[in-house]
């Protein structure tokens, strides 16, 4: 189908993106990579000198890069399947055909967590929490719970963020998972309609396997998004109380702009790169496969 | 077999109306904050009816520079969509790094398999839309 394309019209096509790419990307990165091989503190720049890998062999033995890799895993194990959960319920109340009107509406509501911004998102978070002019504890005052400091404590703040970030992307988790339910040819749904009475049935064996492929695309996006969820755990708590919302991408903003160790939040850095592309050819590996 | 019909509907007007709470009321608290004022903002208990304000609007755009932020949004907004334009049928999202460039299969109901003409191109290749000019899948 491709004609010979003469090799200078490549080049000249693909040129600026590739050279756009290599300066905003690639230098960085390099860069990144050989700083995390110096001691270069900020503070103390006389003092900047290669080390090896001194950094990295203290990032792997350090407990607090461990703790926080650990409270990412957590978060990500809590809050994925609950997303998944209630964004499949949501998709399926809005592929039934009834109450066309007020499921387009409900799908307009659907679209606006997931566009507001992290940061944004979580200055509300501060805003509706707070144990004082919080209206979450105004509401759960109706029902006769007592104010609940969401911020303050440690457990609180993290179940918080967990649940914050629950409402912003399970919206999205309904919508692909929705477009998935579209994909079932409808003679099917409607034989299987007059096989059986339960619809638990028609979910496992008629529409299921046509969401793995959305399935899919949920889990590796919610990976990435939650590797380098930045915005909303620091606007809302900022790391803390203490380090109980310390995520792995706030540890390394912390060590890097906070304490000025500049080597060895690369190192970090790219630590949590390989973790990254590691998961990434994983799910290639597993997922990837199956679904094509 | 009426009764049970229409109690079905119910379950899912109330499901639907739960739904819709869910994802605006945060949306519509934050703009109901945005027209109080700061005592009312900070009130305790936390104030549903008051009378709103735009203070906080006319100072963000005419008194603090937050217009010159915008502007930079607006800049980079324009410039990165001119520059990355692509017909609506393939666009994709980028993924992790390292993951094949695909096109989104929950999108396209066409497009369902990758391509063989056009999956040994590079990604860079296919943003540039030079070879599909011309769909390859006739809807």
């Amino acid at each position: 189908m491709t004609a010979q394309v003469p090799r200078k019209t490549l080049f000249a096509f693909l040129g600026p993106a590739v050279f756009a790419l290599l300066i905003v990307g690639i230098v960085p990165l390099g860069f990144a990579a050989w700083k995390s091989f110096h001691y270069f503190n900020l503070t103390k720049m006389a003092q900047q000198r290669f080390v090896g890998i001194d950094n990295y062999a203290f990032v792997l033995t350090d407990p607090v890069f461990w703790q926080a890799m650990g409270r990412t895993a957590l978060l990500f194990i809590i809050s994925v399947p609950v997303q998944i959960a209630i964004g499949l319920t949501i998709a399926l109340v809005l592929h039934r055909p009834s109450m066309t009107l007020f499921k387009t509406l409900t799908r307009l509501a659907l679209v606006l967590p997931m566009a507001t911004t992290y940061a944004v998102v979580g200055l509300l978070a501060q805003v509706m929490l707070n144990q004082k002019y919080g209206v979450v504890n105004q509401i759960l005052g109706w029902i006769g719970v007592d104010p609940v400091n969401f911020i303050g404590d440690p457990t609180n703040a993290f179940i918080a963020v967990v649940i914050w970030d629950i409402w912003q992307w399970t919206p999205f988790v309904a919508l692909i998972l929705l477009a998935g339910l579209s994909t079932v040819p409808p003679e099917i749904e409607e034989a299987a309609e007059l096989e059986t009475k339960s619809p638990w049935i028609i979910l496992r064996h008629i529409q299921l396997p046509y969401l793995v492929p959305s399935l899919v695309a949920v889990l590796i996006l919610r990976t990435a998004d939650t590797l380098k969820l930045f915005d909303m755990p620091f606007t809302m708590t900022r790391g803390g109380p203490g380090a109980a919302t310390e995520f792995i991408a706030i540890l390394i903003e912390r060590v890097g702009n906070r304490q000025f160790d500049i080597g060895m939040a690369s190192a970090q850095a790219m630590i949590m790169l390989a973790v990254t592309i590691l998961l990434a050819r994983l799910y290639i590996r597993f997922f990837y496969r199956e679904v094509r | 077999m009426a009764t049970a019909k229409s109690r079905g509907l119910a379950i899912e007007a109330v499901l639907l109306i739960a739904i819709c709470l869910f994802c605006v009321f945060p949306f519509y608290w934050m703009v109901t904050t945005s027209l109080k004022s700061q005592v009312v903002a900070l009130q305790s208990p936390p104030a549903w009816l008051f009378s709103p304000t735009l203070a906080n609007y006319t100072e963000v755009l005419f008194e603090d520079k937050v217009g010159v932020a915008l502007i930079n949004s607006i800049i980079v907004a324009v410039c990165t969509t001119l520059l990355h334009h692509q017909p609506l049928r393939q666009s994709r999202r980028p993924c992790l790094p390292g993951l094949p460039d695909q096109p989104r299969p929950w999108l396209t109901r066409h497009a369902y398999r990758p391509d063989p003409d056009v999956s040994d191109l590079q990604p860079a290749d296919r943003d540039l839309d030079l070879y599909r000019s011309v769909p390859v899948h006739p809807a």
